[in-house]
């Protein structure tokens, strides 16, 4: 190689890549080390929902004492939807439901003897829902659970009123 | 950046090995390439690409995507690469039989050359004095400044000059001793 032309072109045939004689993929995937995720990441997201359930349950119930007349529900109900919107949907179930539920039981006031054990009968569903509740840990967002799930409580809430209603007509039989 | 790579990067980022793997095939060519020319050895230059690739995994959330990836990534494997030929430089000068044997397992001749050309011109830079060709390799071949350049080594800019016009000379005379 006599000249610096002739030097500058075969540098320029070299090649820029150069693969190694074996593939040197497993080796290196052996050393990867998995992310560490932020603690805050770290926690399961069915937690994070409980414990966002608990604190607005709190922060209701604290508005409840500094406007005694007003419902919890109408409570609930003035709460930002996009909040209520970011919970994961089967919190946002649980949170509706119980929160109803809790309004129809402590409106309850002498059940009818007719009725029989009502307790054990929303016990019974309560159990169920446990059960869905458990799928739904290991199945999360599945729609066919939490359909379940909705129709569990929904079924519950239908005794209940029929509970009260039932109380309600003994009681009007009552006065006459 | 296409949405594709993106894509892969992001995966990757959050702990994806296959889209890492993606992006490791992406690059391993060019990574090797600047390993085994500046340290002259299969294996060390292959030690060096895995401690280069796990290093990219480590350092990979830090990425934002300011640079393209390849500009990223190969900052990481040249200067990892410039430390380890630096412990090594201290060690002992490649071994010329090692380098043939090298230079004939990866064959080094391109097309467009005349035969033997790439591999004779690869030879001759593994015989170059180690800091020329370390400057040589990372200008030349690289596409570094002499001022990255004498940063990365730790030399003065004139001095990273000299060195490539030096190196120019001896593979020059190299090159037709024939």
């Amino acid at each position: 190689m006599k000249t610096e032309e002739q030097l500058d072109q075969a540098l320029s045939r070299l090649p820029r890549e150069i693969q190694p004689p074996r593939d040197l993929w497993a080796g290196i995937e052996a050393q990867l080390e998995p992310r560490q995720q932020p603690w805050w990441k770290r926690a399961q997201p069915q937690r994070w929902a409980a414990v966002l359930v608990v604190a607005l349950t709190g922060v209701l119930w604290w508005q409840l004492q500094e406007e005694p007349g007003q419902s919890l529900l109408a409570v609930w109900e003035q709460q930002t939807p996009e909040w209520f919107a970011a919970l994961p949907a089967e919190q946002q179930i649980i949170a509706s439901y119980e929160q109803v539920k809790a309004e129809q039981l402590a409106s309850l006031t002498e059940v009818s003897p007719d009725v029989g054990d009502w307790q054990y009968q929303l016990a019974i569903w309560d159990q169920a829902i446990d059960q869905v509740r458990t799928a739904l840990v290991w199945n999360p967002d599945e729609p066919f659970l939490l359909a379940q799930m909705q129709g569990l409580y929904q079924q519950q809430l239908d005794y209940l009123q029929r509970i009260s209603s039932i109380d309600a007509d003994y009681d009007v039989w009552m006065e006459n | 950046m296409s949405a594709e790579l993106l894509r892969v990067i992001q995966l990757a980022q959050k702990g994806d090995r296959q889209a890492f793997h993606l992006l490791y095939q992406q690059h391993v060519g060019r990574v090797y390439a600047v390993c085994w020319r500046l340290l002259g050895d299969a294996q060390k230059a292959e030690d060096a690409c895995q401690e280069i690739f796990i290093k990219v995994w480590q350092r990979l959330p830090e990425f934002k995507g300011d640079s393209s990836l390849g500009t990223w990534l190969h900052s990481i494997a040249t200067r990892t690469a410039i430390d380890l030929w630096r412990q090594d430089k201290r060690l002992r000068f490649a071994d010329s039989e090692e380098v043939n044997d090298t230079a004939d397992a990866l064959q080094l001749d391109q097309q467009g050359s005349a035969p033997g050309e790439g591999r004779d011109l690869e030879l001759a830079i593994q015989r170059l004095p180690a800091q020329a060709k370390a400057v040589f390799i990372l200008f030349a071949l690289e596409g570094y400044q002499h001022t990255e350049i004498a940063t990365m080594l730790g030399i003065a800019e004139g001095s990273s000059k000299a060195q490539y016009h030096r190196a120019r000379q001896l593979l020059r005379g190299f090159l037709g001793e024939d």
